[in-house]
């Protein structure tokens, strides 16, 4: 296999695309001691190709998929913050779905962003629009994903369930079986999946050119402030959990997606009976690994994902979709995969364009609802756990995982 | 030996530091059936970790407190906000006449109300205990828990149900103090923060454990209706010793120090005065453009120089200074007698509490 160096990444992608490429610079550029590229592989290339051709802002350029389907016909399901922010923006520019109705119980509020996006329909219930459409975003408070999911599924529509996929693995377990039933397909909203410096890693970790995974750190916290309208992550009546079933799943679906689920795991938070809201976590892997997770909604961490493995790390900010900084057998770099700032619209229009090209050429989605399920499952088991400490005689400090 | 179990509680100002640890201490030691009021939910994080009853209201709007407090024994009035007089007024003070109409309409049985020492004034005489006079400073906060205090009196007067107990705790410190542990770290590592007289002033503090301790012995002393009480850590401690405590969590060695004496005099607070309106001035009128700005910079380095050499530059209003510079005791003989209470943790493991709980929330690093 011949090595690619990063000079040869710009040019393909410069040829690929003005506004797409990938550069990679070297530490040992900046101090002037001559050039020593990065080894890549022509499977980086393969995976840096597929970014280019998923990426929402060359598909403004190339257009649809060369003879494709009539585009898929389009509900959201939920008109909250994550729906106006990223769902409709990027279901607008994703021309392999017409985005035809909008779906939310306060059909005022629906109604008005159909107006602000140009959309044909709103409606106060799925059934309205179901006739209509061959496929729902489904983007409501988890507690009522389960139910709508069956619905949607049963009326033979394909569904892209935001995370958490439900409440339980029960539930997810009911659509999943529906979703087998109808044939119809089901994804998960994992779109950290998508940011393109996870793709790149990831690739590079299963060819086999890091080696085995010896460690991995993972800091995820910020004070608490959401823009949601119901503001249901921190209501008990709606979430079984806090910052684990809303935030770190993102973290532990990327876990999973890199390693698989753990051997073992050990798992403390803050919670005094109701929803956690800072949470240590000890992941252990069969062959020796080990990921250990902070997870905070009361303070700021650093946001950083770091891992060590037998030929090299990498780190990048859990929030950056594009940078990442490596070390492959002693030398270090610094990549950047992706010259323009990336935002949740592209992620969530290269999600969106993944979930219809698998609903129309039925094939599995990126993220398939399995995957989905096997989160809330582990979850669960975390909160099993936590449920089974015998209650502390004297309060613990607010905050600190006990 | 107070006990809380199967009894339901109301509490207001749960979302901030001290109700949120009342709450979590309701919850845990106690098994209390805890309702509390909020304001903002985007504020209940920390509270969400409980097991607790979220009623949507605010001080201000009787209905929601009515609707909260129905089946409930005690009431734990923490609600307390500074800011402007009018702020201060419809929060601190109609707030509690609405507390206590909407507690009586409920049958709750006691009502503790959460004052402040705040009441005596900066500078309250030597060994001054809950008989010492209340001063009226002019400051919003110190004035309308005064004037709460003569709404729960008036109160009282045609109304033996519920009972009102108030306590008047001094500076509050603990794990989620903004104003005494986090707000320290964060200046003391800039580099603003500052003693005042060398730190020598008596430093009454009172732990956020000790604090909930006095709140639940109130929630049930059967002596302590109608009564205010002072409540302190009675471990009086100088305030140098006091935030050097926090800086050394930091590394820093020395903290500054203003003269208490220096600054408030007339004619230096005026100085300070001048230099902030030449300051403005300059900024607003000098052209941006040389040589005029390196004559904005060189003023206002000079300006900066004259204001050390006289020890004017503090952030510290005419309060502070006098609460940072006071020496002598506080007496809490009441508190101690009537209500049992007995300050349970000691500053040094209040300090070390502390710490690590900056440390855990990164704060500390």
């Amino acid at each position: 296999m011949r090595s690619r160096t990063s000079s040869d990444i710009e040019r393909r992608n410069y040829r690929r695309s003005s506004k797409i490429s990938c550069l990679a610079r070297n530490t040992d550029d900046r101090a002037g001691r001559g050039s020593r590229p990065l080894p890549c592989s022509d499977k980086d290339i393969e995976e840096l190709d597929l970014l280019t051709n998923l990426s929402a802002r060359e598909h403004h350029v190339v257009g649809g998929v060369p003879g494709a389907k009539p585009p898929l016909r389009l509900a959201i399901i939920g008109c909250g913050a994550i729906s106006e922010s990223a769902h409709i923006p990027a279901a607008t520019h994703v021309k392999e779905v017409r985005l035809v109705g909008l779906v939310d119980t306060d059909v005022a509020h629906a109604q008005t962003l159909a107006s602000k996006f140009g959309i044909e329909r709103a409606a106060s219930r799925l059934e309205d629009v179901a006739d209509e459409v061959d496929a729902v975003v489904l983007a409501t408070p988890p507690h009522i994903r389960s139910t709508l999911a069956q619905q949607a599924l049963e009326r033979g529509l394909h569904v892209l369930c935001e995370k958490p996929m439900a409440n339980n693995s029960a539930e997810c377990q009911m659509m999943l079986s529906a979703a087998a039933a109808s044939a119809r397909i089901i994804a998960i909203g994992h779109n950290y999946r998508f940011f393109p410096n996870r793709a790149f890693a990831r690739n590079l970790y299963k060819t086999g050119q890091l080696g085995r995974m010896l460690a991995v750190n993972v800091e995820q916290g910020d004070r608490f402030g959401s823009s949601s309208r119901t503001l249901y992550t921190l209501r008990r009546e709606m979430v079984p959990g806090g910052v684990l079933f809303n935030d770190g799943i993102h973290t532990l679906d990327m876990l999973f997606w890199w390693f698989g689920e753990p051997e073992s795991f050990e798992y403390r938070d803050d919670s005094l009976g109701g929803l956690e809201s800072n949470v240590e976590l000890e992941l252990n892997y069969s062959d020796g690994g080990t990921a250990h997770f902070r997870l905070s909604r009361t303070c700021s961490l650093s946001n950083s994902v770091s891992m060590r493995f037998e030929h090299g790390e990498l780190s990048f900010p859990i929030y950056d979709m594009a940078a990442l900084r490596l070390r492959l057998n002693g030398r270090t770099g610094q990549l950047v995969l992706h010259t323009t700032p990336w935002d949740f619209v592209e992620i969530a229009a290269l999600q969106l364009r993944d979930f219809a090209l698998a609903a129309l050429n039925d094939r599995s989605p990126s993220v398939p609802g399995e995957d989905g399920f096997r989160t809330v499952r582990f979850i669960e088991e975390c909160y099993f756990l936590a449920s089974q400490r015998p209650r502390p005689s004297k309060t613990p400090l607010p905050g600190v995982p006990w | 030996m107070v006990s809380y179990a199967n009894k339901r509680v109301f509490v207001t100002g749960a979302t901030g530091f001290i109700g949120g640890r009342l709450a979590e201490r309701l919850v845990v030691e106690h098994g209390a059936d805890v309702r509390t009021l909020i304001r903002d939910l985007r504020q209940a994080v920390w509270l969400s970790r409980l097991p607790v009853t979220f009623v949507m209201g605010d001080v201000t709007h009787r209905d929601s407190l009515e609707q909260g407090m129905v089946g409930c024994d005690v009431v734990f009035h923490c609600v307390g906000v500074g800011g402007t007089v009018e702020t201060c007024h419809e929060t601190n003070v109609n707030g509690t006449r609405n507390v206590l109409d909407a507690a009586k309409a409920a049958g709750v049985s006691r009502v503790v109300y959460l004052s402040s020492s705040a009441v005596h004034g900066p500078n309250p005489p030597e060994n001054a205990d809950e008989g010492a006079p209340v001063v009226r400073t002019g400051a919003p906060y110190g004035d309308s828990k005064i004037a709460a205090e003569e709404v729960i009196a008036a109160f009282s007067r045609q109304s033996s149900s519920p009972s009102v107990v108030i306590l008047r705790p001094t500076f509050v410190w603990g794990p989620r103090s903004d104003w005494y542990a986090v707000d320290q770290i964060h200046q003391l590592r800039q580099g603003t923060w500052q003693l005042v007289d060398q730190g020598r002033g008596t430093c009454h503090a009172v732990y956020v454990d000790n604090l909930v301790d006095a709140m639940l012995l109130a929630g049930q002393s059967t002596g302590a209706a109608g009564r205010p009480f002072l409540i302190t850590d009675d471990q009086p401690i100088t305030w140098a010793e006091f935030f050097q405590s926090f800086a050394r969590m930091i590394n820093v060695s020395t903290i500054p120090s203003v003269s208490s004496k220096w600054v408030r005099l007339y004619p230096v607070r005026k100085l300070d005065f001048l230099f902030d309106r030449m300051l403005g001035l300059l900024d607003a009128h000098m052209p941006n453009v040389e040589p005029f700005r390196f004559l904005f910079r060189a003023s206002h380095y000079g300006i900066r120089k004259i204001r050390k050499a006289v020890g004017s530059q503090t952030g510290f209003g005419d309060w502070d200074l006098l609460k940072y510079a006071r020496r002598g005791r506080l007496n809490t003989s009441s508190a101690r007698t009537v209500l049992g209470y007995a300050p349970g943790i000691s500053i040094a493991e209040g300090m070390r509490q502390t710490e690590q709980w900056l440390r855990d929330q990164r704060i500390v690093r």
